[in-house]
């Protein structure tokens, strides 16, 4: 309980720095603080990771998505990229580019997205930092704390309580699928020096901005970014309750995947606790648990993990559980052990008091109020603007 | 311009572009090597080697049509007939591509006609099928094979282009060796083979839609 | 392992992760600025240029603040034209690009001009300018030495040089002609930055144009006119009084009607040499420019040069410092009752940096001068300076304070610029404005910009500033100015601008050593070697 107080504590501080004094103290930066420390302190002292953790991600996402496309109309007026925006290089750098543009920048020196370098909470440098300290800490973690268009899947995964479509019997294909998506993404940009994700399969395009509609070919990209949103952002979680874009066809997460060896943080599984009940496979939205996961007595769920707690939450047997990367090589036989494992009081005083999955929560949490809190409350902001406006107008 | 001159200057040029002829040619390389059967050094070597005779094939008949029109073949071929010639380059890799996924990943290597039925021999796979898709990918124009095709004009001889265009080869061969290390990555992942199987349907279906289809019915 | 010994290892494991991981997410946010140009130093990021229009073969830099022609020409009376509208700054060439991805025409080669300002709100939005780039191509054969459209800027083109294809470019639209007239294909012109940058795409898909791809040099011939829709080429008339159809400033009939001349001479020396008596048109002279980038080219640093002018600048710096110091000394001792000597107390307190002093005395100057902006400037610039080691949360409230006073500041003398180039200002009023600026130009430099994102508006601010000196006669003040707000452009990712400003103090401070340096008072010279030292690193001297 100490710890938990503690960690809520600190974790208030931090979000009144990073969010409520960058935020200037406005109106917004403090609903939006309160509802940071609320999730933290609600994760803390229920336990329960992934559902709060999803309210998390899910009202983010959303935010920034009102945001961006807001300041998107304030500096452009539109939500199209223009040809002006490729030659001036200004267009907005995404983290799902970095897996494609690492191997044509180590051959050619050069990056091949028009991107402002310097100097912008988006430019390319500025990424590549983000994505750095992410990969060291969290690692695939991000999709589940700090990904804004994770959140709108998840949101939409979460939405059903049973799933139509069980997918599980797939899930190997599907971890394979997903890795050949970033080898194919990879090979083309190398072959046509551009990102062709970004160009025609991005279906986030739909929420942040894309190419004018000035002739057939990028009216058929349109159409291919649109269905692929609806089909694997909406349609396709909401059947299978799993983050399929994520899964799937996201070159970013497939990335993290096989950096996630380089964090700090893993899940590990207790094999002498765990009774093959299967739930962990059944509710995981990354399709990183099998029936030989389990059978072969791996101890880890498989390399798509991303730290989401859903597993974690929802075994019976709390034979689940987060851990120290580091503690691994101290471990015996039973790879999903506690470290500190037996009857010793003082043992289990400090097994509670250094539990694993609150630290982790803390950084992953701090990450994710990091990245969320200049845009989540400019998010906030346009739509109180928007609501109180429209209640005005209708007033008069 | 002699013909020792002529190859000195292929083959520096292959040097200084090689990386870039590499990055066109991976794509539809690297999934042919590492999706199917056995994947050791000896298939790798024998699979490349086949791939880049189909694109030598390639350019040594374009080297030698462009010796033999001359300079006339200036004032017609241009960047726009280039990215065309592009485009069909794509779409004939697309289909090599995907029907060496049928035959060779799916074993469908059977046909029947009427009463006749044909086999298509399991070698073919590391032989053929490279080098049809090195057939293929010769076709895409890049500015160094542009400049190759100027001095195979220049030199007006089927022989000399044909040199010329062996000299360019051997200047890119530095930048396939990397190729050679894949086995050693293959052989330690097994899901790595049916990664590579997908990406070739992946590239297949890319080229013939996005980089074939597409720019041949609405681009100029 | 011995349990005791598993017990500690675990503590340390765990508290050593969470504190690496939490420390290490945090610092990297607060410290992003500073890490993210250490790591462009490392990786020297580029964007591959085919995406952005090609490598740059060249840029030209022109001359700020010379769109008067001949020499006398003024912009019409017309309010579509702001000031600064017409004023080509720099001009560059890029390299052919040949299938370019993302790109409508993968076939192209970009040239690109930038101005002085952008559109002004009456503008039409594109239509105020009408730009002719003549290109003369060497051994193409006989070209033309007449413009596009008979007598419509009234110049002729160097003998030995003559067009072979010219651009016309008149607000959205863009034609190339060849050297008989012949209209050859359509161009594609962009602006960025509300008019500031105009992008110019000459598609390479005609037979005619691709020659583009094997010329090594071209010399080309900028021309920048007023738009007029109904004149011939497009080309708006001048006349000795300017007025809503006509520029002003003409000195015969035959005054070239091009407000702007890309040169690496005089410009108006070469729009000033028509002839009247035999009618000879003004000659112009193109520019020569290569359409490859030369590789091999690298600036010079002198570092011999540059270290015996840091040993006179360290000299002259510690002798100021001295005597800035002994006058402190001296005031301190003789007190400061009179307000004269007080605000020369508070000011040599905050140059010699004694800010505990400069506090005291700012405050008591505030109350009794409460509506001066000069006290209000240095109050915010105090309050932001405490932010200087603080814990981070206090940091942030510091500079938050300091912003207040400063935005104040700066307010309160809203509207100098305008009226110190119309004259109805005097100089005390010029200072006070030019101090709220440079007070908050020089916070908004040092405070990290992924936090605050005042760099832009601190190049702004230091733009004002310079042209608030250069109406007070102070060339290097201006150019100090204009090396301050490239730092914050800088900063700001914006390198292109960064790097016109800086060739345009290198400029300033060029024509100041070619003036002479005779009669720089000490306070000049300092500033004066400050600025070679910087612009010798940058090869720009």
């Amino acid at each position: 309980m100490a710890v938990k107080s503690l960690l809520t504590a600190l974790m208030t501080l931090l979000v009144y720095f990073f969010t409520i004094s960058l935020g200037n103290g406005s109106v917004y930066s403090w609903i939006y603080g309160l509802f940071l420390i609320g999730i933290f302190a609600a994760i803390m002292y229920t336990g329960k990771v992934h559902t709060y953790r999803r309210v998390f991600q899910f009202v983010f996402a959303l935010l920034f998505t009102v945001a961006f496309i807001g300041n998107l109309y304030d500096e452009r007026g539109s939500m199209a990229m223009t040809a002006n925006t490729f030659t001036e290089s200004e267009v907005p750098f995404c983290h799902l580019v970095i897996p494609l543009v690492f191997i044509p920048y180590v051959l050619t020196q050069t990056v091949v997205f028009p991107a402002r370098i310097l100097g912008h909470y988006a430019s390319i440098i500025s990424l590549l930092v983000i994505w750095f300290v992410a990969t060291i800490t969290i690692g695939r973690g991000w999709c589940s704390w700090a990904c804004f268009y994770g959140g709108i899947e998840d949101g939409f995964s979460g939405m059903r309580k049973k799933p139509l479509v069980k997918t599980v019997a797939k899930n190997r294909e599907i971890r394979a699928f997903h890795f050949a998506v970033l080898v194919f993404l990879i090979l083309m940009t190398l072959a046509f020096m551009s990102s062709i994700y970004c160009q025609w399969f991005c279906p986030f395009k739909l929420i942040t901005e894309f190419p004018q509609l000035v002739d057939i070919p990028t009216l058929i990209g349109t159409f291919v970014f649109m269905s692929l949103f609806f089909l694997m952002v909406v349609i396709l979680p909401l059947l299978t309750k799993k983050r399929t874009q994520c899964s799937m066809l996201c070159p970013f997460g497939a990335m993290q995947s096989l950096l996630d060896k380089m964090s700090m943080y893993r899940v590990v599984i207790d094999t002498e606790r765990c009774t093959g009940c299967m739930k962990c496979a059944e509710v995981c939205p990354f399709f990183a648990i099998d029936r030989e996961t389990i059978l072969e007595n791996k101890g880890h769920p498989e390399i798509t993990c991303a730290k989401c707690g859903a597993c974690v939450d929802v075994c019976p047997q709390q034979a689940i559980r987060f851990d120290f990367s580091l503690t691994k090589h101290f471990r015996e036989k039973n790879p999903g052990k506690a470290f500190l494992d037996g009857p010793g009081r003082l043992t289990k005083i400090l097994r509670e008091f250094i539990e694993p999955k609150y630290f982790f929560v803390f950084s992953a949490f701090t990450f994710g109020v990091v990245i969320s809190s200049g845009l989540a409350v400019n998010g906030l902001q346009r739509i109180a603007e928007a609501l109180i406006s429209a209640f005005n107008l209708g007033g008069m | 311009m002699t013909l020792i001159s002529g190859m000195i200057e292929s083959l520096l040029l292959g040097l200084s572009t090689g990386l870039f002829c590499a990055m066109y040619c991976v794509p539809p390389l690297v999934p042919m090597l590492c999706g199917r059967g056995e994947v050791t050094v000896r298939t790798t070597v024998t699979r490349t080697l086949w791939f880049l005779a189909g694109r030598f094939t390639t350019y040594a008949i374009m080297g030698a049509l462009f010796a033999r029109a001359g300079l006339i073949v200036s004032s017609f071929f241009d960047p726009v007939l280039a990215s065309k010639l592009s485009v069909f380059g794509y779409i004939a890799c697309a289909l090599v591509l995907i029907a060496d996924y049928r035959l060779f990943i799916q074993g469908k290597r059977t046909f029947r006609c009427g009463r006749c039925t044909a086999a298509v021999p399991s070698s073919a796979g590391d032989s053929a099928s490279p080098f049809a898709a090195g057939l293929s990918v010769g076709l895409h124009i890049c500015p160094a094979f542009w400049t190759m095709l100027f001095l195979c004009l220049q030199s007006g001889s089927v022989l000399s282009s044909t040199a010329f265009f062996a000299a360019f080869l051997v200047g890119t061969l530095p930048f396939f060796l990397p190729v050679l290390g894949l086995p050693f990555v293959v052989n330690r992942v097994a899901l790595l083979r049916r990664v590579a199987q997908f990406a070739q349907l992946l590239v297949a279906g890319y080229f013939l839609i996005f980089a074939g289809l597409i720019p041949l019915f609405f681009y100029q | 392992m011995t349990v005791g010994k598993k017990r500690c290892l675990y503590i340390a494991l765990a508290l050593g992760t969470f504190l690496v991981s939490t420390a290490t997410i945090f610092s990297s946010f607060y410290f992003s600025g500073s890490l993210q140009r250490m790591v462009n130093s490392v990786l020297k990021l580029e964007i591959y240029p085919p995406l952005i229009g090609g490598p740059v073969a060249h840029t030209v830099y022109d001359p700020m603040k010379d769109d008067t022609g001949c020499g006398t020409l003024v912009y019409p009376a017309n309010r579509q034209f702001a000031e600064g509208n017409l004023d080509l700054v720099s001009y560059t060439v890029r390299e052919p690009v040949f299938q370019a991805p993302w790109q409508d025409v993968p076939e192209f080669w970009q040239l690109e001009l930038e101005f002085r300002t952008g559109f002004c709100e009456h503008s039409d939005t594109v239509r105020n300018r009408t730009i002719y780039i003549y290109l003369h191509i060497p051994g193409f054969g006989e070209g033309s030495l007449e413009t596009l459209y008979e007598r419509s800027e009234l110049v002729s083109f160097d003998p030995g040089y003559p067009w072979h294809f010219a651009l016309a470019v008149t607000g959205d639209n863009g034609v190339i002609y060849n050297r008989d007239g012949d209209r050859v294909d359509v161009l594609n012109v962009l602006y960025s930055n509300n008019g500031k940058k105009v992008f110019v795409k000459v598609p390479l898909t005609k037979k005619e144009l691709q020659r583009f791809y094997t010329i090594d040099l071209i010399r080309h011939y900028v021309l920048v006119a007023a738009h007029s829709p109904l004149d011939t080429g497009g080309v708006l008339p001048v006349a000795k009084r300017k007025t809503r159809t006509a520029g002003g400033g003409a000195r015969s009939r035959l005054t070239p009607r091009v407000y702007d001349l890309l040169s690496e001479g005089n410009q108006s020396d070469m729009l000033s040499s028509w002839n009247d008596s035999t009618f000879e048109l003004a000659r112009i002279e193109p520019v020569e420019i290569p359409m490859r980038k030369n590789r091999d080219a690298a600036f010079v640093v002198d570092h011999e040069k540059i270290e015996a002018l840091e040993a006179e600048r360290n000299t002259i710096a510690e002798k100021l410092r001295t005597e800035k110091k002994n006058r402190l000394d001296e005031l301190r001792r003789n007190g400061t009752g009179a307000l004269n000597d007080m605000k020369e107390l508070a000011q040599l307190a905050f140059d010699l940096g004694d800010v505990i002093l400069a506090e005291k005395l700012v405050e008591e100057l505030r109350v009794l001068e409460p509506e001066n902006p000069v006290w209000i400037a240095y109050t915010g610039s105090l309050e932001s300076m405490k932010g200087d080691g603080a814990p981070v949360v206090a940091a942030i409230e510091a500079v938050q304070t300091g912003y207040r006073y400063l935005d104040d500041a700066v307010a309160r003398t809203d509207g100098t610029l305008e009226k110190a180039e119309n004259g109805s200002i005097d100089q005390a009023a010029i200072d006070q404005r030019t101090t709220a600026l440079m007070n908050r130009a020089g916070t908004s430099k040092s405070v990290p910009n992924e936090v605050f994102i005042k760099a832009l508006q601190g190049a702004h601010d230091y733009l004002e500033a310079a042209e608030l000196f250069r109406l007070s006669g102070s060339e290097l003040a201006s150019a100090s100015c204009y090396l301050d707000a490239a730092e914050c452009f800088a900063l700001d990712g914006q390198t292109g601008e960064a790097a016109l400003w800086k060739r345009e103090a290198a400029r300033l401070v060029s024509d100041c050593l070619a003036s002479g340096t005779e009669n720089l008072g000490e306070a000049d010279n300092l500033l004066l070697l400050d600025l070679q030292i910087a612009l010798m690193r940058e090869g720009l001297l």
